[in-house]
């Protein structure tokens, strides 16, 4: 059985930058020999992690996404295969048209989309100076000559809030937000289109995390960049993103433009997220404590994943499990009691990608 | 930069032991560099090698050999002068004459030479030379610290055609040299092949180590980067080199190659490269997991720039520790290998040849021969071991205060 997911863009005319459809990445948990001889005596199902389940998701240019959702729901993993850093199982990934693949084989073209971590200290190396970790990448790949390299890095560092006097420093040597300060020029140093940002303030303090935001905010509209939002904090979502994508063990949940997710949240999941979320003044609305802790993704709850957890689960949710349906212009949600958390849907059914596998 | 060695250097010497195995580690280094300059002769010229000087103990004065020459003299009633040539270049004048006694005079001029002995052969049977020692058997008579003149009486009349040779032997001079550490059974000083063993067990530990390094570096990385298969070939290869013991590996590829500099330091590095091969990969495989790596990919670099620019420079430091102790070991190999007769060839002494020859001569109370060499690579390879126990200890967190 194909399940497919659809989100269709709020603004259907505009082109999408990126297209996603039925992407999955599955971890295999057995995969030595007798593994798999023990596996085709048996004729038991491998076992495996879906980390990103049949996710379909459309980026138009200039549009912020954001992607939320509890540690294990496959965000970050989302967010390595769309950097082109790790490899969907299944599914197609178009970036401008053409197949990932295909564009990741010319370096200069793949270098239109670059990713900013989470972690500063990690994420740069720390046997080199911050020119050499900015500049190493427009020199290998010929942007710039290698004479120009210091004067190019000074441009980029100075667009991130950093001095020249940093120039020939190690990471060491800096603070977090100034490490994610390095880590931004660097990705910006190679002319990118798409910014993947996978939790990139979560490691900061709150004062620098502030300083971080507006800084993706200014680079976002000095650069034109079209940027993908991974966090699980909920405030710098809303602060930030046009769009959100909520995920849940793999598979999106809830798609709705950032005001209305915030406003109106429908999928169970999200307002549970909502729920947990500090300081945020919410409308007058009961929503329901749910208990309970984020199954294991080995050996995921049948149906929808989420009826463990859930206050309006009904028989069917252990069997079926839900697919994306369209509940207004730019909404979607995967429940199958949508009329009971909220008033019914506009339409159902995506019907914008569903035709190639059903 | 700078500050960090310093750093470093700060921390190292916070041990006194690592500190002084430190200083004699970079001493023995100094050898390896110096050794042709420090050392007293080079043992590898065997022109310059006497066997006369063999196995003297140490402190032995080097002397050279008596100055000696031997001048024929045909006599013809008792008359004849003859010319000959010290080893040193000077003219010596012999001169017989009757002198009035009816006794035959040999005058002797020998200006710059000290005559310490004189010995006439082929005299006739019945003569006698005054105040010489005659042979038992032979025509001989020898003369100890003889005057200018010598009288020969030979009857009552002197022969009218006389034969006869003298030889002279002059004063025998020190050299100069001292035999500090004494000589081996070739008569090579053995301060010297110290010195040059030094060089050559370093200069083969490091050889072998760097390469050991190089290899088993570069397959860790490969292990470590594309995983599954590969990694578990790799891996495997290890096990199975690490379950035969070193010493057999080396005596199995010397006995196959033969002997010589090359092919020991091929065995130590075949021996070696796993464990390289090992701590590469578990390292790359934690630094692997660092996002600055996968930064690098979303750069687009090359997985061959990715290792050896990003991933191998932060591998480096638990690899020099095993570095440090890996040439120790291939010090201790070689040693081993040469002692039983596989590693070096004999002009080219390493420690552990030294060893080996000085073990025939263990009993026969020439201790010095086997002794000296055994503590130098004793102390050696301690110093270097304790050397890479101290980085090893500050390059682990759990061990730091």
């Amino acid at each position: 059985m194909t399940r497919v997911e659809t989100i269709i863009p709020a603004n259907k005319h505009a082109e999408p930058i990126l297209s996603i459809r039925n992407l999955s990445k599955v971890f295999p948990l057995q995969s030595g020999f007798w593994d798999g001889v023990i596996g085709r005596m048996t004729g038991l199902e491998p076992k495996a992690v879906h980390a990103v389940d049949n996710v379909s998701l459309d980026v138009r240019a200039g549009e912020t996404i954001g992607i939320v959702g509890e540690s294990g729901c496959g965000k970050s993993t989302l967010a390595r295969i769309l950097a082109g850093i790790s490899q969907a199982n299944g599914g197609q990934f178009l970036y401008r048209g053409r197949d990932i693949q295909d564009y990741l084989k010319n370096p200069r073209d793949a270098l239109k989309i670059q990713m900013i971590f989470q972690d500063p200290q990690s994420s740069l190396n720390p046997r080199l100076q911050v020119i050499d970790i900015v500049g190493e990448a427009p020199v290998v790949h010929g942007i710039i000559p290698r004479s120009q390299k210091k004067d190019y890095v000074l441009g980029y560092l100075e667009k991130v809030g950093l001095g020249a006097e940093f120039l020939y420093r190690y990471p060491h040597q800096f603070s977090g937000g100034q490490r994610q300060r390095i880590g931004i020029a660097r990705a910006l140093a190679v002319n990118p289109e798409l910014l993947i940002c996978d939790e990139s303030v979560a490691a900061l303090d709150v004062s620098v995390q502030a300083q971080i935001i507006n800084l993706f905010m200014k680079i976002k509209a000095e650069f034109g960049l079209t940027m993908l939002f991974i966090s699980h904090d909920l405030g710098v979502i809303r602060h930030l993103c046009d769009r959100v994508v909520v995920m849940y063990l793999g598979r999106v949940v809830e798609v709705a433009p950032t005001e209305r997710l915030f406003s109106d949240p429908r999928h169970p999941y999200t307002q549970m997220l909502l729920e947990g979320m500090p300081k945020i003044s919410l409308e007058r609305r009961k929503f329901l404590s749910i208990e309970g802790e984020i199954p294991s993704p080995i050996n995921p709850p049948q149906g929808c994943h989420f009826h463990p957890r859930c206050a309006f689960r009904t028989e069917h949710c252990s069997q079926k499990r839900p697919d994306l349906v369209s509940l207004e212009e730019g909404r979607h949600i995967a429940c199958l009691n949508w009329q009971g958390t909220s008033p019914p849907p506009i339409k159902s059914g995506g019907g914008y990608a569903q035709s190639e596998n059903a | 930069m700078n500050a960090r060695i310093a750093a470093f250097f700060r921390e190292f010497s916070e041990s006194r032991i690592a500190l002084v195995s430190l200083g004699i580690t970079l001493f023995f280094v100094a050898c390896t560099v110096l050794a042709p300059f420090i050392s007293p002769i080079n043992p590898y010229d065997l022109r310059s090698i006497r066997l006369s000087d063999a196995r003297l103990p140490p402190g032995t004065q080097q002397v050279e050999p008596v100055p000696e020459l031997s001048i024929p003299l045909a006599a013809r009633d008792g008359k004849a002068r003859a010319e000959g040539v010290t080893p040193a270049g000077d003219p010596i004048v012999l001169q017989l004459v009757p002198d009035s006694d009816g006794r035959l005079a040999l005058e002797i001029d020998a200006r710059n030479m000290v005559v310490t002995e004189i010995r006439l052969r082929g005299l006739p049977i019945d003569a006698s030379v005054q105040g010489a020692r005659k042979h038992p058997i032979r025509s001989e008579w020898t003369l100890a610290n003889p005057a200018s003149t010598l009288h020969i009486e030979t009857g009552p009349q002197i022969p009218a055609n006389l034969q006869f040779s003298v030889l002279i032997k002059g004063e025998s001079e020190g050299t100069g040299m001292t035999f500090l550490l004494g000589t081996d059974g070739y008569g090579r000083d053995m301060l010297s092949a110290i010195i040059y063993g030094i060089r050559i067990s370093m200069i083969v530990g490091a050889a072998g180590a760097l390469g050991a390094m190089a290899i088993g570096t570069f397959l860790g990385l490969i292990a470590a980067w594309f995983g599954g298969r590969v990694d578990s070939f790799i891996m495997r290869l290890v096990d199975f080199q690490l379950s035969i013991p070193s010493l057999m590996v080396g005596l199995l590829v010397l006995t196959m190659l033969g002997k010589g500099v090359d092919r020991i330091i091929l065995a130590i590095i075949l021996i070696q490269w796993t464990y390289f091969a090992r701590t590469t990969r578990s390292v790359a495989l934690a630094e692997l997991r660092k996002d600055y790596v996968d930064a690098a990919r979303c750069l687009r670099f090359s997985a061959l720039r990715i290792n050896l620019l990003h991933i191998l420079p932060n591998c480096l430091p638990p690899l020099l520790v095993i570095l440090t102790i890996s040439i120790a070991g291939a010090i201790t190999l070689e040693a081993s290998l040469s002692f039983l007769g596989v590693g070096l060839p004999l002009t080219q002494p390493s420690l552990g040849m030294l060893i080996a020859n000085g073990y025939e001569y263990m009993f026969s109370n020439m201790h010095w021969i086997a002794i000296y060499p055994g503590l130098v690579l004793l102390v050696m390879i301690v110093a270097i071991n304790v050397v890479g126990d101290r980085l090893r200890d500050m390059f682990n967190p759990q061990l730091k205060r």
